[in-house]
C-alpha cells in the first residue's frame, strides 16, 4: 500500500529547537531571508531547551582587555586535560563577545554596576570569562526573533532518522510525539541541536525526570549522526554534577563567588581552594569526604538578597519552592540555612561535557551537508556560548553549503523500513512491561555500570545489559500508544548511547578527569598514550562501533599568539 | 488510564478550579507533553470545539467579555449558534447525566451576545494578500464559515449563492420568531467588511458553469446545502392545498407569505415541523395538528421547541403516518393515517413499521415537512464521494464540499464544522502543505476520568423566558434572554467537569505553563520525589 506522509522540502534544517537551534535558526534566516529554515522541536520551542526560564550568566565571554580567546583556549584545555581541539575553542572564544553583544541588542540583561561594567566571575582555571545574565525571557526573545525571520517551526515533531544520498546527508523522518505520524524533510543541509544525553543515568531521587540538565535530550542528535556516518568523541566523558540535592538544580558559582562557605563532611573548609564541580565530586567519590554543604548565614543581607534574586528568578525558579518546602532560608545557621550538594545523575553533553560530534571551526561534521551545534557538538565545555555561537557558525556553513547543492530526491526504502519498524512496534502491544518502567531499569543499569568508578568489568556488563535492553524494548515493551511510540525512539537512543559510552571508556585504558573517568584498573593518567580522542564511528550495523583514535587538533603557536 | 511506574506518582500541577479557564493554554506550552486536558463532556461533544466549560464558568464568575471571546476563539457566528444550535453540547451535558437536565449552555451563550450585543465581534486580523483566489458556493452556515476561515488566511474570498440574498437555510429555512434576520444581516455584513465578496442570484448550472469555476479559482468549496423538499410520494401530493415546509418558509421570509386555510395539518417531527405549525397559527389558521411517527421520547425536535408550540396551540399527534392524501375537487381536505409502532430498527436506521388502527383527519391546508435533499444533478449524479478528514471531492484537486451538500441533512454547527475542515484543507493545498496530517488526532486530551459533581449548585434548570405569541400576525422572537440573575444561577449548576492534569509525570518543574496561564489557575509543586 501507498504509504500517504507529507514530504516538506527546506533549505536548512535544524533539528532541536533549544539555544544552539533558535540561534542558527535567526543566522540562517539573517544571511538569506528566502531560504527556506525549519526547525523541529519535541516540545515547545518558545520555551524548549535548557534555558526554559533563562540562565544566570553567559558562562563564557572573552570580553576584549579583560581575557582573551588564547586565554580561553590554554584554560578550557587545562580542564579538559588536554582532550580538546584548539580551533574550534578558540573560534568559539573568538566570537563569544560579539555574541552577547547580539543578545544585548535584542534586549537580554547582562546587569552593570554603577561604572557600568559587567559582573564578571572566574569559573575557569585562568581567566575571568563567566558574565553574568539575568534574563528569564531569554528563550523567550530569540524565539520571538527567530519567528519574526520567518522560521517555520514544527513544534512536537521529533527528528528521528537522517535521510542519505551517498555520502550526504539530504533530510529527515521525523515523528510526531502526539499523533505519531511521519513526515519527511528534504534538507539541503541539516544542522544536529538536539541536545546531549540529559536522560541518562537515573538520578537518585528516583524521578526518571528529576535529571539535572533537560530531560527532552536522549541523545536524539549523537544517535542520529552516528547513523549517518560521523564521528563522536568523548562518551567515556562520563559525567555527573555537583550540586543541589534531590533538587538537582544548580548553585555552586552564584555562592561561592559572593563569599559563602563549603564544608565537607567534617567540617573542614573547601571553598579557599578554587573548588569546580568536577574537585567537589573528586571530594567526594574519591576522597570520601562527602556530602559537602554550602552556607551563608555569615553573609550581609544585601549579599543573601542578591544571591536570592538570581537563584529564584532565573533558569530554575522553582528552586525558591524547594527551598521553601524545606524550610531552609540561607539566613539561618545550621541545618535549616545549609545546602547539602551530592553528585548527580551520570549524563553525556558536549556543553556541560567534552561528549559529542566532532565538528571543526566551522562546524561540520565528518558526513557532508551535516552540521552540529549546541550539547550535541563538541566544542568542549562550551556551555551556553558554545550553543549561541555554533549555533550562528553552523547556521552559516549549513547556508553556503545549502547554495550549492540540490535537493535529492526521498529515499523511499528508508522511509518504507522506517515505516515497517514504526508498524512493528506499535503492533507490541500486548508486551507486559510499560516503557517507563523499562526506562527506570534502563537508567539504573547505566548509573549502575557507567558511573564512575569503572573498570573493564563493569563496563563488560554494562555492553551486555544493552545488548539485551535492545532486545527487550521489542520482545518485553508494551506500545499501546503513540506516547509510548515517541518515548520508544527516545529509550532507542538512550541504549545507544550507553553502548557507545561503554565502547569508549573500554577503550580509554586509563583514569581521566577524575572522577569521571575513573578506572579502578587503569587508576592512572597516561598522557604518552592517551592524550587523544577516542573515536567512535558506525560499523556494519548500530551495535558494530568501530574505534578509533585520532590527535588532538592543535593550532599553530603564532596563530594562537597573533589571532 | 492504565498506571505505570511514573503516573503512579502523585500529580504536582495544582490546578485552582475557580480561575482556570480550562483553554488548554499550559497543554500547549508543556515542553516535555506531560500535560493533558481531561476535557469537559460539552466541550468534547461541540463540532466546532467550543470552550463550553471555559465560559459558562466565566459567566458564573462574572466575566462576561471574557467569557464571549473564549465563544469566539473557535466560533465567529455566536449569536447565530446562540439561537440556533442543537447543542450537543447540552446532550453530554454531565449534569444531564446525573440530574435529568442539563446546563442551558446554549442560552448562556445566547445571553452573552445580548448582553454584549453593542460591543463589536473580535475578528482576528486578516493575514497579508495571498493573491489567491477562492471560491464558495453556497452562502449557508457552512460557506459563511468557510469563507470567513479563508478571508482570515488572506485569501481573496468570492462567495456565491443561488438565492436572492445570502445566508442559505439560516435566512429561507428558520422563521422570523425564531431567528431574527437582523442578526443574520449583521453577520453578513460583518463577512463583507472582511471584504469576501458575495454575489447572489447565481445559480451554478444556470448563470454560470461548474468546470469553469473550477478553472478560474485556485480552490472550490460546494456548500451549496439540501434545498429540496422532501416528498411523500404519495398520490395527491401537488393537489392545491398541500405545501413543503422549505417553499412555505421561504415565502415568509421573502415577503410573500402564503394563504392558509382554517385547518392545518402537518407532517413531520423535525424542528421544521413545529416551526410550521407555529408560523401557520401566525397566518390566521385556526387548528393547526402535527403528526409525526415517533413517540414523544423519539422526538427530534428539542423538547423545549415542542412546548413552546404546544403552548400555542399546535396540537402534537404522536405515533402516526398518513397513508393517504384525501382531495376533494382537487383539493386538499384532508389526511388518512394509521398508527407507527418502530421508527427505528435494532441498529437505529429509520425503518418504520406500522399497526392496523387507521385514523382521519380532516384539513384544508397539508404542510409536509420530513426534510430536505440535495438539488438532483450536477456533481451528485456521480455519486458523492469525498475524503472525510479533508472533504476533498473525489476525482479533484482543488474541489471541496461541506455542509449539508456533504453530509445531507445536518445540524447547521455540523456545517459549520465541515465549512471550517474544508477551508484548512484549502489553506493547507494552497500552501503546500499536506492535507490531513494531524487531523485524525483528537487532541492532547483525556476522555475517560471520574467527574466530581460537587461544584455544581442544588438548581434546578432556569426556564429560559419565552415571550408568548400574541396570535396571528406576531412575529416577534419567541425564545427571550436569561437575566443577569438568572444567567448567574444557571452557570452555578455547572459541575465544571473538565481541568488539566499533569497527565504523565514528566514535569521537570521548569514553570513555563505557569508563566503563560492567562488566570493565574495553575502551580508547579516541586514533586514529592524531590520535595
Amino acid at each position: 500500500m501507498k504509504q500517504d506522509y507529507p514530504v516538506i522540502q527546506c533549505d536548512v534544517l535544524i533539528a532541536g529547537g533549544g539555544s544552539a537551534g533558535v540561534m542558527a535558526a535567526i543566522r540562517a534566516k539573517e544571511l538569506d531571508k528566502d531560504q527556506r529554515v525549519i526547525v523541529l522541536e519535541k516540545g515547545d520551542a518558545k520555551y524548549s531547551g535548557c534555558i526554559a526560564r533563562g540562565m544566570d550568566a553567559l558562562n563564557i565571554v572573552s570580553i576584549p582587555g579583560i581575557a582573551s580567546p588564547e586565554l580561553y583556549v590554554e584554560s578550557n584545555s587545562i580542564a579538559c586535560e588536554g582532550i580538546m581541539d584548539e580551533p574550534p575553542n578558540h573560534m568559539m572564544a573568538q566570537r563569544s563577545y560579539g555574541v552577547m553583544q547580539r543578545l544585548v541588542d535584542l534586549g537580554v540583561c547582562f546587569p552593570v554596576d554603577e561604572n557600568g561594567n559587567y559582573d564578571i566571575l572566574q569559573v575557569h582555571p585562568k581567566g575571568k570569562f563567566c558574565v553574568t545574565m539575568k534574563e528569564p525571557e531569554l528563550k523567550t526573545i530569540l524565539h520571538k526573533k527567530m519567528i519574526e525571520l520567518g522560521t517555520e517551526v514544527m513544534n512536537r515533531t521529533m527528528a528521528v532518522e537522517l535521510l542519505k544520498n551517498e555520502d550526504r546527508v539530504t533530510g529527515v523522518i521525523a515523528v510526531n510525539v502526539r499523533t505519531g505520524e511521519i513526515c519527511v524533510i528534504q534538507a539541503k543541509s541539516v544542522i544536529l541541536s538536539a541536545g546531549g544525553t540529559a536522560r541518562f543515568g537515573l538520578p537518585n531521587n528516583g524521578n526518571l525526570y528529576g535529571v539535572y540538565d533537560f530531560p527532552g535530550n536522549t541523545g536524539d542528535g549523537y544517535c542520529m549522526a552516528y547513523r549517518a556516518g560521523a564521528e563522536l568523541s568523548g562518551f567515556e566523558y562520563t559525567l555527573t554534577y555537583y550540586i543541589v540535592k534531590d533538587i538537582n538544580a544548580p548553585l555552586l558559582y552564584i555562592t561561592l563567588t559572593r563569599g559563602a562557605h563549603l564544608y565537607d563532611a567534617y567540617g573542614n573548609r573547601k571553598d579557599k581552594e578554587h573548588p569546580s564541580l568536577r574537585s567537589l565530586n573528586y571530594e567526594d567519590v574519591i576522597n570520601r569526604s562527602g556530602p559537602l554543604r554550602i552556607t551563608m548565614d555569615h553573609l550581609e543581607e544585601e549579599t543573601i538578597a542578591e544571591i536570592e534574586n538570581l537563584l529564584f528568578t532565573t533558569e530554575r525558579p522553582a528552586c525558591e519552592r524547594f527551598y521553601e518546602g524545606r524550610g531552609i532560608n540561607f539566613r539561618n545557621p545550621g541545618s535549616d540555612g545549609e545546602i547539602e550538594l551530592w553528585g548527580t545523575e551520570v549524563f553525556l553533553c558536549g556543553g556541560h561535557g567534552i561528549t559529542g560530534v566532532r565538528v571543526n571551526e566551522k562546524a561540520e561534521t565528518s558526513v557532508r551537508g551535516l552540521y552540529a551545534a549546541g550539547d550535541t557538538s563538541l566544542v568542549a565545555r562550551g556551555h551556553l556560548s558554545g550553543a549561541f555561537v555554533y549555533g550562528e557558525i553552523s547556521a552559516e556553513s549549513a547556508t553556503e553549503f545549502a547554495h550549492t547543492v540540490d535537493h535529492c530526491e526521498v529515499d523511499t526504502g528508508a522511509v518504507d523500513r522506517f515505516l515497517a519498524k514504526r508498524a512493528a512496534r506499535l503492533a507490541q502491544s500486548d508486551n507486559p512491561i510499560a516503557i517507563e518502567e523499562f526506562e527506570y531499569k534502563v537508567r539504573r543499569i547505566i548509573n549502575d555500570y557507567l558511573r564512575a568508578p569503572k573498570n573493564e568489568y563493569k563496563l563488560k556488563r554494562a555492553l551486555w545489559w544493552m545488548k539485551r535492553f535492545r532486545e527487550e524494548l521489542s520482545t518485553m515493551v508494551y506500545i499501546k500508544d503513540m506516547h509510548d511510540l515517541f518515548k520508544s525512539y527516545e529509550l532507542e537512543n538512550i541504549i545507544q548511547c550507553a553502548v557507545l559510552s561503554a565502547t569508549a571508556s573500554l577503550e580509554r585504558k586509563e583514569s581521566r578527569w577524575l572522577p569521571w573517568h575513573y578506572r579502578t584498573d587503569f587508576p592512572e593518567t597516561d598522557n604518552e598514550r592517551w592524550l587523544k580522542h577516542i573515536v567512535l564511528t558506525q560499523g556494519e550495523h548500530p551495535d558494530d562501533v568501530v574505534v578509533a583514535h585520532k590527535e588532538i587538533i592543535r593550532m599553530a603557536k603564532e596563530e594562537l599568539t597573533n589571532a | 488510564m492504565p498506571e505505570n511506574m511514573l503516573t503512579a506518582l502523585s500529580d504536582n500541577i495544582v490546578i485552582d478550579k475557580d480561575k482556570c479557564i480550562f483553554c488548554g493554554k499550559c497543554i500547549d506550552t508543556c515542553i516535555l507533553d506531560n500535560l493533558r486536558m481531561k476535557i469537559a463532556p460539552c466541550t468534547k461533544a461541540c463540532p466546532l470545539g467550543v470552550n463550553c466549560q471555559g465560559y459558562v464558568q466565566l459567566i458564573g464568575r462574572g466575566f462576561e467579555e471574557e467569557a464571549l471571546e473564549e465563544v469566539e476563539k473557535s466560533l465567529p457566528f455566536p449569536t447565530i449558534l446562540g439561537r440556533l444550535c442543537s447543542a450537543p453540547c447540552e446532550a453530554a451535558c454531565h449534569r444531564r447525566a446525573v440530574t435529568g437536565e442539563a446546563v442551558s449552555i446554549r442560552a448562556l451563550k445566547r445571553y452573552l451576545t445580548d448582553r454584549l450585543q453593542d460591543r463589536q465581534p473580535v475578528t482576528p486580523e486578516i493575514k497579508a494578500a495571498t493573491g489567491k483566489r477562492c471560491l464558495v458556493i453556497g452562502a449557508g452556515p457552512a460557506g459563511m464559515m468557510a469563507a470567513y476561515v479563508l478571508r482570515l488566511e488572506g485569501h481573496d474570498v468570492t462567495m456565491i449563492d443561488a438565492a436572492a440574498e445570502p445566508g442559505g437555510m439560516l435566512r429561507w429555512g428558520v422563521p422570523e420568531f425564531r431567528f431574527p434576520k437582523s442578526y443574520l444581516d449583521r453577520e453578513i455584513h460583518r463577512l463583507e467588511q472582511m471584504g469576501i465578496d458575495i454575489q447572489c442570484n447565481m445559480a451554478v448550472g444556470l448563470e454560470v458553469q461548474f468546470s469553469d469555476l473550477v478553472k478560474q479559482y485556485d480552490a472550490v468549496i460546494v456548500a451549496t446545502g439540501c434545498p429540496e423538499p422532501k416528498y411523500l410520494g404519495m398520490d395527491n401530493e401537488n393537489a392545491m392545498g398541500i405545501t413543503h415546509a422549505l417553499p412555505f418558509l421561504i415565502q415568509m421570509r421573502a415577503g410573500r407569505p402564503p394563504e392558509v386555510g382554517r385547518k392545518v395539518v402537518v407532517v413531520g417531527g423535525g424542528e421544521v415541523a413545529f416551526d410550521v405549525a407555529q408560523t401557520a397559527l401566525r397566518l390566521g389558521a385556526e387548528s393547526v395538528s402535527v403528526y409525526c411517527l415517533e413517540t414523544r421520547n423519539e422526538l427530534l425536535a428539542d423538547p423545549h421547541i415542542v412546548r413552546i408550540a404546544e403552548n400555542e396551540g399546535v396540537v402534537l399527534n404522536t405515533g402516526f403516518g398518513p397513508t393517504r392524501i384525501l382531495v376533494r375537487d382537487g383539493h386538499f381536505c384532508g389526511l388518512e393515517l394509521h398508527n407507527c409502532t418502530r421508527v427505528y430498527d435494532e441498529n437505529d436506521n429509520f425503518s418504520p413499521r406500522f399497526g392496523d388502527i387507521i385514523t382521519t383527519c380532516e384539513a384544508d391546508t397539508l404542510i409536509v415537512a420530513i426534510g430536505q435533499t440535495r438539488t438532483p444533478g450536477g456533481l451528485i449524479k456521480k455519486g458523492l464521494q469525498y475524503n472525510e478528514l479533508t472533504y476533498r471531492l473525489e476525482g479533484y484537486d482543488t474541489v471541496f464540499v461541506a455542509g449539508d451538500f456533504a453530509s445531507g441533512p445536518a445540524t447547521i454547527v455540523e456545517g459549520m464544522r465541515s465549512g471550517r475542515e474544508a477551508a484548512i484543507s484549502v489553506i493547507r493545498l494552497l500552501q503546500g502543505q499536506h492535507l490531513s496530517y494531524e487531523r485524525a488526532y483528537e487532541g492532547p486530551v483525556v476522555t475517560e476520568y471520574a467527574i466530581s459533581t460537587d461544584r455544581g449548585s442544588a438548581l434546578e434548570r432556569t426556564a429560559i423566558p419565552v415571550r408568548h405569541s400574541k396570535g396571528p400576525g406576531d412575529f416577534h422572537e419567541v425564545e427571550q434572554t436569561f437575566s443577569e440573575e438568572q444567567a448567574a444561577a444557571e452557570a452555578s449548576r455547572c459541575y465544571s467537569c473538565g481541568s488539566p492534569v499533569g497527565r504523565f509525570r514528566t514535569c521537570w518543574f521548569c514553570l513555563p505553563c505557569e508563566v503563560e496561564c492567562p488566570t493565574d489557575a495553575l502551580y508547579v509543586q516541586i514533586p514529592y520525589l524531590l520535595r
